[in-house]
């Protein structure tokens, strides 16, 4: 296998949270334009492993190496994971009063980019891409995710993640909390980047709901910190039927 | 002393039946013993040189101790009284005697302690609750200790736990030199200058290294004479590693004159070692409290506030926390309790010195039929204490609107690299809440003195069982009381 | 002179010297308006230079006096020497009247609606030395909008600005008051104001201090009326070397009153701030809700921050609630904005920023908004 080719490799990683050992030793890869699944029970490990390798300094990686485009990023902080093109959409996202979800896309584009950002352009994709998930428009002058439903601050989300086309995206429990409405604009989101760019997704849910209308990869089954399966998108089906206890939940 | 010990499970459940089914017995602490004038030395009201010095001779002071009497005295005229807090204008030292003892020795068998003291210690249950799950018990009767007991495996370990005058004339003498009132100089305020000029009576603890008292020490503090101060001193040194828990009561009969307590507390917490203190103090409502408790941390040193402040007619109480030591620690949690003529004035000093050193307060403030209960407190995160973490949490509840509940939080940060938070509620019973437990068939009173309990729990919690029952049924007394 | 301001309505331990503040004010040739050739909508009326024993009537006539209160029960004295209070205290009425400076009162008249801001943008010039006071009563049923800007190039020259202001607000009287102060670092900036609401009555308070290096900032509000409801938004930038010393009251009296109170700040190396809040529930208040927030950023190894918030409390059937955050961003939103891309110090700048926005977007001026925001940029970069 040519590690050249692979985006992003973790290898035997382990991750505590206040000294208590979460991740037991994670192998995976990842290839560019490759959606994975990671689904998994309630306190497998699956947010942890998200939060891990976007370098929040909750999370503690204790062991094991993540090699981003073959360099090692352990140690790396979160905005400099960022910049390489490592992107988490966050299960509860934050609210900034004072702070637009334009003014912050934007500044997040010029960090990234270290170059301006041509106001035209930039305002025609946002409109575009709001139109692409039914946000009314009226939104993006409003403070980031302040005042957001659910659905609204999940959608803010996704638009965030089309607005900077990143090469690998975590999407955490993207679908949770969200109406059957919500979660198809939602997933239409997410099928229109892994179209429009070959970016790689690992896509972290409970809910094979939202997994309908995209293409899957490789679908991986977390128990208590420990990857217990690996297939394809049957997999995912597989456990809809029956559910996690086949693998020693 | 070597009687088999019970399942603690069965042995607690037991104790807790007992407790529910006794009647509060409002007897329990207004008892008054009168004292036979022969049976008793009681130094002249007033404050004056002269009684400084007589005391002294009492006390068999070293030359040391009497020059620093004397400076105390020096500076306590000096010294203006607060212009903050409860007014205390009530406070007549003229018109209190600074020492009064009973002439019989103290004791190290409860037997021969004088039979009129031994019934007043008795009605309190301290023998009983010495036998069931103390380490060692210390009495003090007015200005002296009538009793001191340490249990022998406890000795043994090299835990020293004497009276403060035993520790002073004794082999002890250098170690209290060196720290007595130097955590708490008698420059620190008016009172502290007074406690150091007259005090008399206390405890002093010494763990060694490494060594963990299993089970508490416990001192308790009876203030019988009318018109009379208590002045005690209690040093303890837990040295490196080592870990204690320390409990003191107090209580005191009313009198229709007023009581002084002006005691101090010094704490040396060493290097990793741990202390607990907890207090349960049920003076009269004549007694003016105008205590000084601090402690200081060693670096990863704990020192854990436990105290819960229902007597008194006044109080000024601040445990203070020095948090030197990089790494240490310090919790303080407490609750208040302001009933009928009492005014309160409690809270908590924190002051972080060391790297990142945490400090947490919780406190309950609680007040009824026209009691006035403030919390006060400051915390101080200074410019050397990087990574220092502190929070504040009050609460205060009134169950009248002829009460007054004040709540008076500084803090005081000097460096960025530090992070406080603070949050402050005042409230009422909820009469949600009420109406539910009534709802269940509960009496309106019984409703709402369990929610007052409830209130107060994070404190009793903390407490040993007898502690948390005694607590509880001072809540009940106070919450009957109206 | 000297004067003692900002004085915290219970007392506490000296040694923290939080109790008031002494501010040296150089009243050398302090001139004494802050009129601004205003032109005055239809509704609201004028009487400028007003005696200080008219003032006195005023008071008496309003009864304001109620905000006294001789003693808390047991505690020391409260202090109140004003017939009516203002955050401040007495020492900034006695300054007022040391420079001469006489009192301009405005009248909104009853039941009408203003709907433009009354505007007071105050250029000061280099080294000048203003003080004014003003008070406004908002009749029945009234609406209005004040808003005063505070700026000029001033940078390095000493200029002091002192103002009062004090509002009446009458039943169901509505106003909105918006100060915003952008003056230069070597700038003293006084700031005081009281107000009395009646039943049913809104204030709202937006302020703003954008520069000056000395910032006394007082606010004091009887909340007297049934119902009557008060919000205040604060921000402040405390540059390097600067002081801010504020000290603000709600009093509630008034039955099922309630008022929100937001302090929203950040300094910087050396800043030094003191904030002292105090909630107030007042005997018979029942049903009030008073509820204080303070958020404070700190960047530099030698901030000084204080804090002080008090719950006063005689009435049982309340709700207060204070919290206070001081420190760091939160690693939780820290970790958020960095997982975008944006590194810590752009992260902090862009939250400072977004904090002082938020308050910034209540100015209903467009022009001074414009300007704020401008001012809040200049100054987070040279921070």
């Amino acid at each position: 296998m040519d590690t050249k080719e692979i985006l992003l490799s973790i290898r035997d990683l382990t991750a505590s949270v206040e000294e208590e050992e979460i991740l037991h030793g994670i192998n995976l890869d990842i290839r560019p334009g490759e959606t994975h699944v990671l689904m998994g029970p309630n306190g497998a490990g699956k947010s942890t492993l998200g939060n891990v390798l976007m370098g929040n300094p909750v999370y503690k990686q204790t062991g094991g190496s993540i090699l981003f485009e073959g360099e090692e990023i352990t140690g790396e902080s979160t905005d400099k994971r960022a910049k390489r093109g490592m992107f988490l959409s966050f299960q509860n996202p934050l609210e900034v009063p004072g702070l637009s979800l334009d003014a912050f896309i934007r500044s997040a584009l010029r960090e990234r980019t270290g170059k301006p950002v041509k106001f035209m352009q930039f305002n025609r994709e946002l409109m575009e891409k709001m139109k692409l998930l039914s946000m009314d428009p009226s939104y993006a002058e409003r403070d980031l995710n302040v005042g957001f439903s659910g659905g609204e601050k999940k959608k803010s989300e996704i638009l965030q993640l089309l607005m900077m086309k990143p090469k690998f995206a975590i999407l955490d429990e993207t679908d949770s909390g969200l109406d059957v409405d919500a979660v198809k604009t939602v997933s239409e989101g997410i099928r229109a980047f892994q179209q429009e760019s070959d970016g790689a997704l690992l896509i972290i849910t409970h809910n094979a709901n939202i997994l309908k209308s995209l293409s899957v990869d490789k679908t991986h089954v977390i128990v208590k910190g420990k990857l217990v399966a690996s297939g394809d998108a049957s997999l995912i089906d597989e456990i809809g039927k029956n559910g996690f206890e086949a693998f020693g939940e | 002393m070597s009687e088999m010990r019970k399942d603690p499970a069965i042995d607690i459940a037991e104790r807790e039946d007992k407790i529910i089914l006794n009647d509060v017995n409002r007897e329990l602490y207004d008892f008054i013993d009168e004292e036979r004038e022969e049976d008793f030395y009681r130094m002249e009201e007033g404050l004056t040189e002269e009684i400084v010095r007589q005391i002294s001779e009492e006390k068999h002071d070293p030359e040391w101790m009497l020059d620093f009497r004397l400076k105390s005295l020096k500076i306590y005229n000096q010294t203006p009284v607060p212009d903050w807090g409860p007014p205390i204008d009530g406070l007549d030292m003229d018109r209190i005697s600074t020492y009064v003892r009973s002439k019989s020795d103290m004791v190290g068998s409860w037997d021969e302690v004088p039979e009129d003291i031994k019934n007043a210690f008795d009605k309190l249950g301290i023998p009983e609750a010495e036998r069931e799950s103390l380490a060692g018990v210390g009495a003090q009767y007015d200005s002296e200790l009538v009793y001191h007991n340490v249990r022998e495996d406890v000795a043994a370990s090299g835990v020293i736990y004497t009276d403060m005058e035993s520790a002073l004339t004794g082999e002890y003498e250098e170690m209290v030199k060196e720290h007595f009132m130097k955590l708490v100089p008698p420059t620190d305020h008016k009172f502290a200058a007074l406690h150091g000029a007259v005090w008399s009576g206390g405890s002093f603890v010494y763990v060694p290294k490494g060594v963990k008292v299993e089970i508490p020490l416990q001192s308790y503090f009876r203030l019988n004479a009318k018109g009379a101060g208590q002045f005690e001193h209690t040093l303890i040194i837990v040295d490196e590693g080592a870990d204690l828990h320390f409990i003191e009561g107090c209580s005191a009969p009313k009198y229709n004159i007023a009581n002084l307590h002006a005691g101090c507390v010094e704490l040396y917490v060493r290097k990793n070692a741990k202390l607990r203190y907890s207090t349960i103090e049920n003076w009269s409502k004549n007694m003016y409290n105008l205590n000084t408790k601090r402690a200081i941390c060693e670096e990863g040193g704990i020192i854990e506030w436990v105290s819960g402040s229902f007597g008194s007619h006044e109080s000024y109480l601040y445990p203070s926390s020095v948090l030197k030591g990089d790494g240490s620690h310090a919790e303080f949690t407490g609750v208040t309790f302001a009933g009928r003529g009492q005014n309160l004035d409690t809270g908590a000093k924190m002051i972080h010195i060391g790297k990142n050193t945490t400090s947490f307060i919780d406190t309950k403030s609680i007040c009824k039929d026209g009691g006035i209960s403030t919390y006060r407190s400051s915390v101080v995160v200074a410019k050397s204490a990087e990574g220092a973490k502190a929070s504040v949490n009050c609460g205060s509840l009134m169950l009248d609107s002829i009460s007054r509940s004040d709540t008076v939080p500084a803090i005081e940060m000097r460096t960025d690299k530090a992070d406080v938070g603070h949050e402050a509620k005042i409230g009422r019973i909820s009469d949600e809440a009420v109406f539910y437990l009534m709802s269940r068939g509960l009496p309106e009173a019984e409703a709402r003195a369990m929610i007052v309990s409830g209130f107060a729990n994070p404190v009793s919690k903390e407490l040993p069982l007898e502690y948390a029952a005694e607590m509880n049924n001072l809540i009940k007394l106070e919450m009957e009381g109206g | 002179m000297e004067l003692t301001l900002n004085h915290l309505p219970v007392l506490t331990w000296n040694h923290l010297n939080l109790n008031d503040v002494k501010a040296q004010v150089d009243t050398e040739g302090m001139t004494s308006s802050l009129r601004d050739g205003t032109d005055l909508p239809d509704g609201i009326t004028a009487k400028y230079g007003a005696s200080a024993e008219e003032v006195s009537n005023i008071y008496d006539k309003l009864d304001t006096a109620t905000a006294q209160e001789a003693f808390i029960a047991g505690k020391f004295p409260m202090y109140n020497e004003q017939k009516f209070a203002t955050g401040m205290g007495a020492d900034m009425d006695l300054l007022l009247s040391k420079v001469g400076a006489a009192t301009d009162i405005y009248e909104v008249a009853a039941g009408s609606k203003v709907e433009e801001p009354i505007l007071f943008d105050t250029e000061i010039t280099a080294g000048e030395k203003l003080a004014g006071a003003q008070i406004v009563l908002c009749k029945e049923g009234s609406e209005s909008t004040w808003v005063y800007a505070y700026a000029g190039h001033t940078e390095g020259s000493g200029a002091t600005v002192g103002s009062s202001l004090r509002f009446f607000l009458e039943k169901n009287a509505k106003v909105r008051v918006v100060i915003v102060q952008m003056l230069g670092a070597s700038d003293t900036f006084l700031t005081d104001f009281g107000a009395v609401g009646e039943a049913d009555s809104e204030l709202t308070v937006t302020k703003l201090s954008l520069g000056a290096g000395r910032v006394y900032d007082g606010l004091s509000h009887l909340q007297r009326g049934f119902r009557s409801e008060f919000l205040v938004r604060n921000g402040y930038l405390g540059l390097p070397g600067s002081y801010t010393d504020i000290n603000y009251n709600d009093i509630f009296v008034g039955k099922k009153s309630k008022g929100v109170m937001r302090f929203t700040g950040a300094l910087f190396d050396d800043a030094e701030k003191v904030f002292r809040g105090t909630v107030d529930f007042r005997k018979d208040a029942t049903g009030a809700n008073g509820d204080e927030q303070e958020d404070v950023l700190l960047f530099g190894d030698s901030v000084v921050n204080k804090t002080i918030p008090l719950i006063l409390g005689e009435e049982e059937d309340v709700e207060g609630r204070h919290a206070a955050t001081i420190g760091k961003l939160s690693d939780e939103m820290l970790f958020y904005i960095r997982t975008r891309g944006i590194d810590e110090k752009t992260a902090e700048a862009m939250m400072v920023r977004a904090a002082l926005s938020d308050i910034s977007r209540d100015i209903p001026v467009e022009e001074i908004k414009k300007r704020a925001d401008e001012r809040i940029d200049t100054l987070i970069q040279r921070a």
